[in-house]
């Protein structure tokens, strides 16, 4: 093989590579708007768009994902604590089957907005890195807080930027 | 004949990168099923790492 074939595979693998990593949402940029059905049956369709002028707070959760399952009631705390203030969660569940994330909710009932997207094509859109990420998106659209993963004191932070957005800051 | 052979190269290496595929964050579900264990059941697994080395 000539160096030039060699320096062309080379070329042509890392163009591959590339091509496969996409650029994730990041603090300060717009959200990319998402339609989805309910995860629960009868209940409307959950579009972000429909949200504007709220201050949003988008969570990628799993019936699999410990941590996931720890933030969620304390989400619907949150969520209570703040709604009167303009404050909407919108937490997407990706299981697949759809059926184990409805399974988790019969015992864990939740207050707030839960749109099922089993085929992830929403966490594709927001290149999503990790179990559980969330997304704090102001009245604007722009994204205030990524937040991944769950651990002990992270609600405390998380409460701390809504209030912070909800504020307008 | 060269050119075959560059071919086929390409070819192989075009194949085995598309076969390759990521696990998404949001797909570890598939991993975390029962049927994906190395060891489907733990007590059988157990006695036979205590019988084989």
């Amino acid at each position: 093989m000539t160096n030039k074939t060699k320096s062309r595979i080379a070329a042509a693998l890392l163009a591959a590579a590339l091509s496969t990593t996409a650029l994730a949402v990041e603090e300060g940029e717009k959200a990319p708007d998402f339609t989805l059905p309910s995860i629960h049956a009868g209940q409307p369709e959950i579009a972000l768009a429909a949200l504007a002028g709220k201050t949003v707070y988008v969570d990628f959760w799993a019936s699999w994902c410990a941590p996931c399952l720890k933030s969620l009631p304390l989400y619907n705390a949150l969520y209570h604590k703040y709604k009167d203030q303009g404050l909407e969660i919108v937490a997407i569940n990706v299981d697949n089957p759809v059926e184990d994330g409805q399974d988790f909710l019969l015992d864990t009932p939740l207050d707030f907005l839960i749109p099922a997207d089993p085929d992830g094509d929403t966490p594709e859109k927001f290149e999503v890195i990790g179990m559980p990420t969330s997304y704090l998106i102001a009245p604007d659209g722009t994204v205030k807080l990524v937040h991944m993963g769950f651990r002990e004191g992270d609600i405390e932070l998380v409460e701390e930027a809504i209030v912070k957005t909800l504020a307008g800051n | 004949m060269r050119l075959v052979r560059t071919l086929l190269a390409v070819l192989i290496c075009a194949t085995a990168l598309i076969s390759c595929t990521q696990v998404r964050p949001w797909e570890r579900g598939y991993l975390a099923r029962d049927e994906m264990a190395w060891q489907a059941d733990s007590l059988e697994g157990a006695l036979n790492d205590h019988i084989f080395f």
